[in-house]
């Protein structure tokens, strides 16, 4: 009879229990709960006796125990990258018990837990939260900041006869087209170039200028962004050669890095001359991403 | 699993790989506590069986001790258990223990199968011949390597190797002496050398193991019973002056094995040979005094009982003779420890201080002689071993007499400290100390010697062709993250030297150079490398001699990568931090 009860519980239990998905051990202990609710209304017995829910309780005890201290298995290479030690430190730290691994062939057995309880106490910082997505996060990120030129020229577009017959007044009718701002963003945005063609001209001579604001924008974009506006009339920029500008990258970058390194591989472009004298047509949108994604190309930029 | 074929197999690998068990995965306390007590009770079986040979190889040999030709006897005992350890299982002589002290240092922990039986022979040869040497050493030996055995057969890793080792040992020790306090004491502080919390409780429970086994087996006797001693204040300040003799003694008896060793390396014959020597020696001093043949517990026996009767000059040149025979055993290749000896000379000298003391002031009240020869034993254990927790906790036990503490106390801590201040290494490191192979975790030699070429080369350098222009080497220079670049043979990829970033920066600004120069004239050729299987202090001191801040490792002609001081300051914190921060 006991025995039957007994079964009956575990078997309605584990049917039921949720403690798949749960860690903590309150989540089981309302599991029971409610596993013990169930078997009153599959019985029809309104009492269950308390020894026998002390009994499921001490099994999910341990059972929840074993649960928590649930090994994961990682290749030792990749579990060495994502605690940033050399793989053969990692072997020896294993081999000489000095860290809470243990080894079966070239995996990795351990418990998350214990082990980011002895990092802490061994003031070693590491990141094996991404080991289930097996670290490509990092490589991506890479990627994004080695984006092509021409991205951000998509996303920037090209804008045609800006209007103006001095800096302020074409970066303001420049900035005035920027359909994907709102027109607070666009006025801070006018600011902060002004600041910036104030405190030297981003003229760089052969007729073009980059204008940037100093600081990144990451509240207002979320991607490097260069806008490409063919100016109506040539302007005096200050530029270093003095001879005036006739078309402007606008560059909108959300990081130092994305910026600098945008900024690097436009000034190597800008730097052959027949790519100006191609500028100077004024060429259509199309036609102009068309070379710039060309020149990256053969510059090795974009591996094809 | 991965590597279990079938099913069938499966089952033996999990039993043999209980660290992986889920119970063990998160705590290994339980298992090593578990292993602890196995090992323990082997370690104490093996201390039986040693002392059960002993007692039947001495009963033996005892009738032939009256002939003339006696003192070959101990000659043959010494160059048979020499061949045997040469020849048989081909392990070096002595008594074991700075073995097992250097294996837990360096390696941790691992000793061969063999050494679990090998000194057990070979001690039983010597001392059961007359030889005058300790059967605990050896004995501590079998211990560390039955439990290092175990650990190897359980895929165990080296801290919980290391802490097996220190249980057989202390559960060799507490068998032998039945003296679970004195075997736990003597492993943490003698063979571990570090008093950290997860080998305490094993050890401790590997010591009861060992001492139930001897109990079960031989019976719960005391080894040095005697009557109680009343002591006074005369008794403990005159303790004083025989824990320095004690200290002076222990000193001049680790300086004579030594100087007896050297000399017996002098001699051009096979090592057997100076055995048999030492052996004869020793032989002949037994003709004329007895006394010192054998490990000598009768010897202690009648001291503590006050039933050794001659005057203080003849106990004086037993004592001399002891020592004598003690150095001439061990330092010409006789296999056994240290221990007893220790305990019958340190007997000897503290009932030579006794009679000394009734000559000087006959009108004083002295206690009873005995007290003076167990005093003199803790003095010469601890000025021996530099340890005198082991020195006090033995004698306590061993001669079952806690009123005798307080003089105890004093002996044991200035004869360590006496000892200490002449001879700072005990009998045990002295060797490793001299080799320089003592490394206790968390020092700067050990994590030296811990970190490997290998674990801190970096191998992000950009190689580049000898013959390659400077122009084109510019892109390579801006790819790089280094500032560092091998030059290597562009057909045979032979490592021919080293391109600092500073080589090139007086051409780097003048594009007329760009076509004139190749990488080979600008190469540094003479570099220092190291390779692979350098030890880093040697890689180190390479660096500091000539202040380079990076040194590449080359292995067969091939550049591998490079090592840098940032690097290795990175990996060195990390490493102390993992050997020193308490579990």
């Amino acid at each position: 009879m006991f025995a039957v009860h007994y079964g009956l519980q575990y078997f309605v239990f584990f049917r039921d229990s949720e403690f798949h998905r749960n860690d903590d051990f309150q989540d089981i202990v309302l599991t029971v709960s409610s596993t013990r609710q169930k078997l009153e209304g599959y019985t029809g017995v309104q009492k269950v006796l308390d020894l026998n829910i002390i009994g499921v309780y001490v099994t999910c005890f341990f059972i929840g125990l074993l649960h928590f201290y649930k090994a994961m298995n990682v290749k030792i290479e990749i579990l060495a990258r994502h605690i940033d030690l050399p793989v053969d430190t990692l072997d020896r730290w294993i081999r000489q018990g000095r860290i809470p691994i243990n080894k079966i062939g070239d995996n990795c057995v351990f418990n998350e837990n214990t082990l980011a309880k002895w990092a802490a106490a061994h003031d070693i910082r590491f990141d094996i939260s991404g080991l289930n997505t097996s670290g490509k996060d990092k490589k991506t990120r890479e990627i994004k900041n080695e984006e092509p030129l021409v991205y951000a020229m998509q996303r920037g577009g090209v804008l045609h006869d800006i209007e103006g017959k001095d800096v302020s007044a074409v970066i303001r009718s420049a900035v005035d087209r920027f359909s994907f701002l709102s027109p607070e963003d666009r006025e801070s945005l006018y600011g902060q170039l002004i600041d910036r063609e104030n405190l030297m001209s981003t003229g760089i001579g052969n007729g073009v200028a980059i204008p940037h604001p100093r600081t990144p924008m990451a509240d207002i974009i979320n991607a490097a962004t260069i806008i490409t506006c063919f100016l109506k009339h040539p302007v005096d920029f200050h530029a270093v050669d003095d001879q005036p500008v006739f078309i402007m990258f606008i560059m909108l970058s959300h990081s130092t890095k994305t910026h600098l390194h945008l900024l690097s591989r436009l000034t190597f472009i800008l730097r052959n001359n027949s790519f100006i004298g191609f500028l100077r047509q004024m060429p259509k949108q199309e036609l102009f991403l068309d070379e710039i994604a060309r020149l990256e190309q053969q510059l090795g930029f974009i591996k094809i | 699993m991965a590597r279990v074929g079938n099913d069938k197999m499966k089952i033996f690998w999990i039993l043999r790989h209980p660290g992986t068990w889920k119970i063990f995965r998160f705590d290994d306390r339980l298992m090593l506590i578990i292993f602890g007590a196995i090992t323990g009770m082997t370690s104490g079986l093996a201390a039986v069986i040693l002392n059960r040979s002993l007692l039947a190889m001495l009963n033996t040999v005892h009738d032939y001790r009256h002939f003339w030709w006696a003192f070959l006897l101990p000659a043959s005992g010494a160059a048979l258990s020499s061949l045997f350890l040469n020849k048989v299982v081909k392990e070096s002589p002595g008594h074991g223990v700075p073995e097992v002290i250097y294996s837990v240092h360096r390696h941790g922990g691992l000793l061969r199968f063999r050494s679990s039986f090998s000194r057990l022979i070979s001690c039983c040869l010597t001392i059961g011949s007359g030889g005058s040497a300790g059967p605990e050493a050896p004995v501590v030996m079998s211990g560390s390597a039955i439990g290092s055995n175990i650990a190897k057969f359980f895929s165990l890793n080296d801290r919980q190797r290391i802490s097996l080792v220190g249980c057989g040992a202390a559960g060799a020790i507490s068998s032998i002496f039945n003296a679970p306090v004195a075997g736990f004491v003597f492993s943490m502080e003698v063979i571990l050398g570090q008093w950290s919390a997860v080998n305490i409780i094993p050890v401790a429970i590997a010591s009861v193991a060992g001492t139930e086994i001897s109990r079960l087996l031989q019976g719960n006797q005391i080894v040095f019973s005697h009557r109680g001693f009343e002591i006074g204040f005369v008794e403990i300040t005159a303790s004083i002056g025989l824990a320095v003799i004690a200290a002076m003694i222990s000193v001049f008896l680790t300086r004579f094995i030594g100087t007896v060793h050297n000399a017996s390396q002098r001699i051009s014959a096979p090592k057997w040979c100076r055995a048999a020597i030492g052996g004869a020696a020793v032989g002949l001093i037994g003709l004329y005094m007895p006394v010192v043949l054998g490990e000598g517990y009768h010897a202690i026996h009648s001291m503590i009982e006050s039933q050794f009767t001659p005057g203080l000059v003849i106990v004086i040149i037993a004592c001399i003779a002891k020592i004598a025979a003690t150095s001439l055993t061990l330092g010409s290749g006789g296999s056994g420890g240290i221990f007893a000896p220790s305990l019958v000379i340190g007997s000897f000298a503290g009932l030579a201080y006794h009679r000394f003391l009734m000559v000087l002031f006959p009108s004083l009240d002295w206690v009873n002689e005995g007290c003076f020869a167990l005093l003199g034993m803790a003095g010469l254990i601890s000025g021996m071993l530099q340890a005198p927790l082991t020195g006090i906790f033995l004698i306590v036990e061993i001669t079952g007499g806690y009123e005798v503490m307080l003089p105890l106390i004093i002996v044991s801590a200035i004869s360590t400290t006496a000892s200490h201040y002449i001879e700072p290494a005990s009998f045990y490191l002295k060797d490793l100390v001299g080799k320089g192979w003592l490394l206790p975790p968390g020092t700067d030699g050990r994590v030296l010697s811990d970190l490997s070429v290998k674990e801190l080369l970096e191998t992000d350098c950009i190689a580049v062709p000898q013959n390659l222009l400077l122009r084109d080497f510019i892109p390579v220079v801006a790819q790089s993250n280094r500032n560092y670049f091998p030059v290597e043979d562009s057909v045979t990829g032979r490592y021919l030297g080293m391109i600092h970033i500073d080589d090139i920066r007086p051409y780097l600004f003048n594009p007329g150079m760009y076509d004139a120069v190749i990488l080979d004239q600008i190469k540094n050729s003479d570099m220092d490398t190291v390779s692979l299987s350098d030890d880093l202090l040697s890689v180190l001191d390479k660096m500091d001699a000539k202040g380079m801040y990076s040194i590449p490792v080359v292995e067969n002609h091939r550049f591998l990568g490079l090592i840098s001081k940032a690097t290795l300051l990175d990996q060195y914190r990390k490493e102390l931090r993992v050997q020193t921060t308490a579990k």
